[in-house]
């Protein structure tokens, strides 16, 4: 039955064929397990029931009447026989009693080929112990599988980050023609240009070394024609070649003289150019020249190709590594400097030398005319000669005088350091002979100062040494730190608990004889405070009442809890560390950048989550996780 | 005379290129850095009170609907659509980014009990009170916006839930029975039932695909597999549970919202005992989601809070409530594991941040690294006083904090009338049980 049932599950929901298996032979195993169960139940229900009824009977046989159900009991006991007797009876053997009857044996044959084919089947059990022994198998069964993903989960918590998406996506570049290959066309249009492509006759395949257009073309031709083509053609391709390969050769040489010459040609070209067109088209010359002109002055006002844009510094920041960077740099400097260059006036007509002559006058002209210029002229005479005057004075000067100079110079540095460090008196005398050489450059005066030098030094040195003694001798650390611990003593001290009240064991008013009231007073006293102050040495031990420091006279140790320092202390142990150790260890070890190497940083900080941001979290993947181990 | 001055060669300073990085000489020696723990300290601590600043995990709400929100649905692919449904029999599809409803349907009487959606996001069924099935067509790209449904299944009861298979085309419903369905039939393809006549909720397993769990009347959780023909396994609580979520992450986890107050964890093959007791909520825990890593859940509850617990954590790290929602009846965690969206009784659904204190969009790697540091830092030492106060410090809803205070003089009252009966009786005979046993009654097989 269980089988059937399975077999009309499997209709629908395709379990695999093992798993099946092992379900229906577990199923069994419970179903027998129930049924001897219940056999063992019905064999003792039966007994019972049959006591009773005997018992029944010999009650009615005590009124006199005749039982009724003697047939009935007849039969018990006949069934008694067969149920009660060890040996089972086969259907055989029932056929053996009917030995004198003709036709026995063919009865035996037929009864002998049936049972040898034909197998009974079990009665079903009732359907709720069915349906528990299915539910446990189903149970069991699920937790076997399940239990395959423990691994799984086990790494996934154990694991230090754990990265979301789990299924990345698959980063492999597509080769083009795994692309054409997969690609199908799907509009319209997408559709009658690839139909258009596919019958056409330039297609050219790997197999064949002409599309089927040009083979047709030369099927065509004549073989005169043919041969006439291709020299054409071959022709043209080399000298094709023989161009590309001049131009290549001319391109790559490097030598200046060449390009100076290859430069002046093409100058030359376009004063020919020029010309031309000044004879033969003054109206656009004249413009040309115009336009020539206003470049000029307009780079002359402008800044453009000087070296002062930021891209222009830009390159000469890079030009002591970059050739490039430096050869733009004079590039746009050459540049300026042609437009900066004077054109030739249109109007005059002079000879060159003229012209030069005229210019100088010009100038000359110009500068006495311009006060600006003047100016300059007179200060860069005065300068002029005092540089000439300071380079013959230098020339002049025997050699071991300009050592003495140095000497002096380098002593005037030194002086300006003492001052720094020491303020000392003696230090007045030196200076004012320092400053006397100072105001007279021409004739420096040589005085030997090291040993007025060594002096002060020393004396700093002697200043330097004095005892700590000395330094804190109007403050006393010593008493003060005695002081100190003995208020901390005071203050840390465990007091007596005094529970007296006010006004016990005490009489007064009217009768009491102030004397005697006296008297009595003290002695109860005494006993009031045996009684009712309690004394520290009475309850701790001496080792609790005596100090830790008792025998240090430098030390203060305070077993007073800091409130403090309370504030950054845990006071349990956090479940995850085994010992006081482990945990002070984690919390010793920094993290950031200032005590870690930047690549021992990035790694601690890595948090235990990381997602992408917008990318949806599939759920785990029981196929991924398979493939994942595969790989592993 | 010669003049001494300073002097510096501008190769040793000055950058070539911005990408050209100097080597900052250090000595990583520790004894050179004595207080490198209370300043890491010092810096845990502003960071966990930055967090705190900067909590503001309420981004907007959606409003449109015209009855209290009962049931939320995601969609598998696209993060910005959600889908709702109302008590009034709305169901209403909405832009998150836009926070925009693009379509409404009028698609039961009475209310909405459950919407899904299939794998391939081509369609959605919803089931309501009204004894209704309706599968409904969603493209979003086609420009007929019929609101018509597909397919109009009229079934013999009500319908409390309903939930799509991961992979195939079948769904689960539960009511008076669970029932499993064949998208392209109108009879249920099995129909379980063991000794209760209505199921709450049913979910399907999101990594073991066949595996079903349903909450139903009878206090009870009970595990199905869908190839099989009977049940798997009946486990009692001490309350009935509202509403089941796996883990999608670990195949055997599976989370319980429970009349009782709390979420518990299961093992699917350990049902005697759950692996963990959720406490917090002051109500009755009517939803939950978990997070999309598996690490985190999201549970909503009739106290008009919503928390978020750690999967192995006892106790709730965050709680979200405003003024105005009521109790909340839906919640959901959005697929990027970003978000957190919920549906109350007060017609509104509400878009939160899963992290509270966390800055949304795209961040420059430094500033990346700095969070990332401050978190570290917090988890380093989460375990000192002040920083744990500053951290687990919440504003709550006063009706919400004088239940926790009750609550506590109740446990408190009741732990010392146990230890008292315990002293006043022979020894062995009050046994201790752990918490979590009390809540499983029975495991039926």
């Amino acid at each position: 039955m269980v089988k059937k049932k399975s077999k009309i599950e499997d209709q629908f929901f395709s379990i695999d064929n093992d798993l099946d298996e092992e379900f229906i032979t577990a199923n069994d195993q419970i179903a027998n397990d129930i049924q001897n169960e219940l056999d063992e139940d019905e064999d003792f229900l039966a007994d019972s029931e049959q006591k009773d009824s005997l018992l029944l009977d010999k009650l009615r046989s005590l009124d006199g009447k005749k039982s009724k159900r003697l047939r009935t009991e007849l039969v018990k006991g006949e069934l008694d026989v067969i149920l009660n007797s060890t040996k089972k009876i086969r259907p055989s053997d029932l056929l053996n009693s009917l030995s004198g009857i003709h036709d026995s044996g063919e009865l035996k044959k037929i009864f002998s080929k049936a049972q040898s084919r034909t197998k009974v089947l079990d009665t079903p059990l009732p359907a709720y112990l069915s349906g528990k022994a299915q539910r446990l198998a189903a149970y069991s069964e699920e937790k076997k599988q399940i239990a395959k993903w423990d691994p799984v989960v086990r790494r996934n918590r154990a694991a230090d980050q754990l990265v979301f998406p789990l299924k990345q996506p698959d980063y492999s570049l597509q080769t083009a023609s795994a692309y054409t290959k997969a690609w199908k066309p799907e509009t319209d249009m997408e559709r009658q240009i690839s139909e258009i492509l596919e019958t056409s006759e330039n297609n050219l395949t790997d197999q064949k070394l002409l599309t089927q257009a040009e083979l047709r073309a030369i099927q065509a031709m004549s073989l005169e024609e043919m041969k006439q083509k291709r020299s054409e053609f071959l022709k043209l391709k080399a000298m094709q070649m023989y161009q590309e390969s001049k131009f290549k050769r001319l391109k790559n040489i490097k030598s200046k003289r060449y390009r100076k010459i290859l430069k002046k040609q093409r100058q030359k070209e376009e004063q020919k150019q020029m010309d031309a067109l000044e004879s033969n088209d003054p109206v656009k010359f004249r413009q040309v020249v115009e336009q020539m002109e206003k470049d000029r002055m307009k780079e002359r006002m402008s800044l453009k190709h000087k070296n002062t844009s930021k891209w222009a510094k830009k390159q000469a920041a890079f030009a002591k590594y970059n050739d490039q960077a430096r050869d733009q740099v004079q590039q746009q400097l050459e540049i300026g400097k042609n437009l900066r260059k004077k054109l030739p006036q249109l109007e005059v007509k002079e000879s060159d030398e003229e012209e030069a002559e005229n210019e100088v006058e010009i100038e000359t002209k110009v500068l006495e005319n311009n006060p600006w210029m003047k100016m300059m002229e007179g200060v860069g005479g005065k300068k002029a000669d005092e540089e000439k005057k300071e380079i013959a004075s230098e020339f002049a000067q025997p050699k071991a005088f300009k050592q003495k100079e140095e000497i002096v110079v380098s002593e005037n540095e030194s002086e300006s350091e003492l001052e720094e460090e020491v303020n000392g008196e003696g230090l007045a005398e030196v200076t004012d002979v320092l400053r006397q050489s100072d105001g007279d450059e021409q004739a420096p005066q040589v005085v030997n100062i090291q040993p007025l030098i060594e002096d002060i030094k020393f004396e700093a040195k002697s200043r330097d040494k004095l005892s700590l003694s000395e330094a804190f001798a109007d403050d006393d650390v010593v008493e003060e730190f005695r002081a100190q611990k003995k208020s901390v003593i005071e203050s840390e001290k465990v007091k007596a608990i005094d529970l007296r009240m006010p006004g016990w064991g005490d009489w007064s008013g009217a009768g009491i004889d102030p004397n005697e009231h006296k008297k009595r007073q003290k002695n109860k006293a005494r006993r009031l405070r045996k009684k009712l102050v309690i004394r520290p040495q009475d309850v701790l031990a001496r080792e609790e009442l005596e100090r830790r420091d008792k025998g240090l006279e430098h030390v203060i140790i305070s077993e007073k809890k800091d409130t403090r320092i309370a504030e950054f202390q845990i006071s349990d142990l956090p479940r995850r560390f085994d010992n006081v150790h482990d945990f002070e260890a984690k919390i010793a070890q920094p993290i950031g950048r200032t005590w870690n190497p930047d690549f021992k940083f990035r790694k601690l900080i890595q948090p235990k989550i990381k997602t992408k941001l917008g990318s949806v979290i599939q759920p785990i993947d029981k196929d991924d996780v398979v493939k994942d181990i595969k790989k592993k | 005379m010669k003049v001494k001055m300073l002097c510096r060669d501008p190769n040793d300073y000055v950058r070539e290129t911005k990408k050209d990085i100097f080597k900052m000489p250090r000595n990583y020696d520790s004894s050179l850095h004595p207080l490198e723990v209370p300043r890491e300290y010092s810096r845990a601590l502003n960071s966990t009170k930055l967090e705190r600043v900067f909590a503001k995990p309420f981004l907007g709400s959606l409003d449109g609907h015209k009855d209290g929100v009962h049931a939320l649905c995601k969609h598998p692919t696209q993060l910005s659509i959600l889908l709702s449904g109302a008590c009034d029999g709305e169901i209403k599809i909405w832009n998150l980014a836009e926070r925009k409803c693009l379509q409404t349907y009028i698609a039961h009487d009475g209310f909405v009990r459950g919407i899904c959606m299939n794998p391939s996001a081509s369609m959605f069924l919803s089931c309501g009170n009204d004894k209704i099935i309706k599968h409904w067509s969603y493209d979003p790209l086609s420009k007929s916006k019929s609101c018509d449904a597909i397919q109009t299944i009229v079934g013999k009861t009500f319908y409390t839930s309903i939930d799509h298979h991961f992979k195939k085309p079948v769904y689960a419903t539960s009511g008076e029975r669970v029932d499993v369905w064949d998208i392209n039939h109108l009879e249920p393809v099995k129909s379980y039932s063991w000794g209760v006549d209505s199921h709450y909720s049913t979910k399907f397993s999101p990594v073991e695909h066949n595996i079903l769990a349903s909450a139903a009347a009878d206090r009870s959780v009970i595990l199905y597999d869908i190839r099989q023909s009977v049940p798997m396994r009946k486990v009692v609580l001490a309350m009935s549970s509202n509403q089941i979520c796996w883990n999608p992450l670990e195949a055997m986890i599976f989370t319980v919202a429970n009349e009782d107050h709390n979420l518990y964890t299961f093992d699917m093959r350990k049902l005697d005992c759950p692996l963990q007791v959720h406490k917090d909520h002051v109500g009755a825990v009517m939803a939950l989601d978990y997070s999309p890593t598996g690490k985190q859940f999201v549970s909503a509850s009739y106290d008009k809070t919503i928390r978020i617990f750690e999967a192995n954590n006892g106790h709730s790290r965050e709680v979200y409530h405003t003024k105005r929602m009521q109790h909340v009846m839906a919640i959901k965690w959005s697929l990027d594991d970003k978000y957190i969206i919920s549906g109350s009784d007060e017609m509104n659904i509400r878009m939160w941040k899963a992290q509270a204190a966390e800055k949304l969009g795209l961040m420059k790697p430094r500033e990346r690294e700095q969070l990332e540091y401050g978190e570290k830092l917090k988890e380093k030492f989460k375990y000192f006083p002040q920083i744990k106060t500053i951290k687990r410090h919440r504003h709550l809803p006063r009706p919400v904090y004088n239940a926790i205070k009750e609550n506590r003089i109740i446990k408190a009252s009741r732990q010392r009338k146990e230890a008292n009966r315990r002293a006043h009786s022979k020894p062995g005979t009050v046994p201790f049980v752990a918490e979590k046993k009390k809540a499983v009654v029975d495991e039926q097989e």
